[in-house]
């Protein structure tokens, strides 16, 4: 194969699992705990992946807000290089500024989709407690503009009754995508399914058609998360002590 | 490949056109157990050249999308052949010429599915699969269980042309021994997303290219291989280094070299299917390789793109041959996919 030994510029693609999680002062005690524990214990699933089935490199960003918005790094790391950093809350819920955030690194220049030529659609898992206290509508809207984030895989968790789900159905695009948990165990479990549903969607080469009502990859995890969450046993209460 | 010795008054003359085509299963197909979705073929005549790539999409509705690359591949070289028998009515315009060879391969294409499906209909195992929506998709248009891209293109002496509906990449070596990419790009076509021959709209969705000027060399490419270079040049590189190896090697060789190389491209690149299908004119590929070669060695600059060649010949009549003694000896059309895999 000599002639070939010459060839340069090999590479995976990358998708990054975006993490957007809500560090309000409400998510105090086992909530957070939750978060925690859940993210810590998938990782070493998400490398897993990675390294045995996945299409594509899976990086993974972290974006926490409360009192304004804040990235646990600054790029995109490999799964196989990511420490998690234990989330601690304060403040309030600042969700306009996340999205401020997320919107500025959803893009080539400056932003986390550095390997741009060679990038699968971003997946971006968002999880909170609360009502925003800031404006969100025009970050949103903002957002919503921007074409990762329109290709992105999306799910939202609403962790508790007063998660304000329909801004979270806003951020996904349906309400399918959006779950609602009231325990620690269910929101560790799906954390875990999501995560992990996300990585393998996200990093599969499988192409689609374009036509009109075709399945992509959003609806085809949509379908995923309706399935989990109809096995999912929960409390139908909010039970958090 | 097509390189075949003709022995004619003047000595031993080689074949015009050569060409070969190549696919090779995905890493990731592998470990799914999935099968080749892709399919290739190419065609040599004394006059001109055809490739062809295809790409079945493979989600579970497409779920027979590796016989519809195969159909479609079959389908356009056999309609490319129709359409170049009318060659003398090409100084028309060329939208219209292409737009009609489009809209022939989707008739075709759709006519051969159908075809397929009425001697083999769709069995309970293949449909119990399905979700209830993917269901109800094939049940109303049959043709989406066999959804794939196409990509052909055609050399000439005086010109080529290729045609392309959804993802995938067509190289196109000119007399400079600059390789660029003359299909206009669907802004669409990303994240995974294409269009498709199974699309409402795919007569639409095609696009294409006509260049009124001897080119030396195509090659046109599933997805699979440019999703696993990390930027275009890279990707012209290596196609430059095919065309490279069949002057250089066998053509059995160079084959085996090129198979081998797509596993590995697989394996640490995209892990979908690769397929491959190159033509090129054998005297003029030599000329600019060769002085290339000369040039890159005499300024130890590996940069071929940089280097500008002026020793493109044009066409002798005597190497054209005659064209009854030119003829294919292996049959029309030359279409293989060696590495399927139907497990």
């Amino acid at each position: 194969m000599g002639k070939y030994d010459k060839v340069e510029g090999i590479s995976k693609r990358t998708m990054v699992l975006f993490f957007i999680i809500d560090k309000s002062y409400s998510m105090s005690g086992s909530k957070i705990g939750a978060v925690n524990v859940a993210v810590r214990e998938v990782i070493p699933e998400i490398q897993k992946i990675a390294e045995d089935s996945a299409d594509a490199n899976i990086k993974i960003a972290v974006l926490t807000f409360s009192s304004g918005a804040q990235w646990m790094y600054q790029s995109a790391i490999d799964a196989k290089d990511f420490q998690w950093n234990g989330i601690n809350v304060d403040g309030t819920t600042d969700i306009g500024q996340a999205f401020k955030l997320l919107n500025e690194k959803l893009a080539r220049n400056g932003g986390f989709m550095t390997d741009a030529a060679g990038s699968y659609a971003p997946a971006i898992f968002l999880m909170s407690d609360g009502q925003p206290t800031d404006e969100y509508k025009k970050a949103l809207a903002d957002l919503k503009n921007n074409n990762w984030f329109k290709a992105s895989l999306k799910a939202a968790v609403a962790i508790g009754d007063d998660a304000d789900k329909d801004m979270l159905a806003e951020f996904t695009g349906n309400l399918e995508s959006v779950l609602i948990v009231h325990t620690p165990e269910a929101l560790k479990k799906l954390i875990r399914f999501v995560s992990v549903t996300a990585s393998k969607i996200g990093s599969k080469s499988s192409n689609a058609p374009i036509d009109g009502e075709v399945q992509t990859k959003q609806s085809d995890f949509n379908q995923q998360i309706v399935d989990f969450n109809d096995t999912l046993i929960d409390s139908q209460y909010d039970d958090w002590n | 490949m097509e390189l075949i010795p003709l022995k004619t008054n003047g000595g031993v003359k080689l074949k015009y056109f050569k060409g070969d085509n190549i696919s090779v299963i995905g890493s990731s197909h592998i470990k799914t157990n999935t099968v080749c979705q892709d399919y290739s073929g190419h065609f040599c005549s004394n006059e001109y050249g055809i490739i062809v790539v295809c790409d079945g999409h493979g989600g579970e509705k497409h779920f027979r999308s590796d016989e519809g690359s195969k159909i479609a591949t079959n389908v356009a070289i056999e309609a490319i052949n129709e359409f170049m028998k009318f060659e003398k009515n090409f100084s028309r315009k060329k939208e219209s010429l292409l737009l009609q060879l489009e809209k022939n391969i989707i008739l075709n294409w759709n006519n051969a599915v159908n075809q397929h499906n009425g001697n083999f209909p769709f069995t309970e195992e293949e449909l119990n699969k399905l979700s209830d929506n993917n269901s109800k998709a094939v049940e109303n248009d049959i043709e989406v269980a066999y959804g794939s891209t196409l990509i052909a293109a055609v050399l000439t002496n005086k010109y080529c042309f290729g045609i392309q509906i959804g993802d995938g990449d067509c190289a196109v070596l000119d007399k400079n021994g600059v390789i660029s990419n003359h299909v206009p790009s669907d802004t669409r076509l990303q994240f995974n997303i294409t269009t498709s021959l199974c699309d409402k709209a795919a007569v639409q969705n095609f696009r294409h290219f006509w260049l009124d000027e001897p080119q030396v060399a195509l090659a046109v490419s599933t997805d699979g291989v440019r999703n696993s270079f990390s930027n275009e040049t890279y990707y012209f590189d290596f196609c430059k280094t095919i065309f490279e190896s069949y002057l250089e090697l066998p053509a059995e060789e160079a084959k085996n070299d090129l198979k081998e190389f797509l596993q590995r491209l697989t394996t640490d690149g995209s892990g979908d299917d690769v397929s491959i299908s190159i033509i090129y004119n054998s005297q003029a590929i030599e000329d600019v390789l060769k002085s290339i070669e000369g040039n890159a060695t005499n300024s130890n600059d590996n940069e071929l793109n940089k280097i500008p060649i002026e020793l493109y010949k044009e066409n002798k009549p005597e190497q054209c041959g005659d064209a009854a003694i030119m003829e294919d000896e292996n049959g029309k059309s030359n279409v293989d996919d060696p590495e399927r895999n139907n497990g």
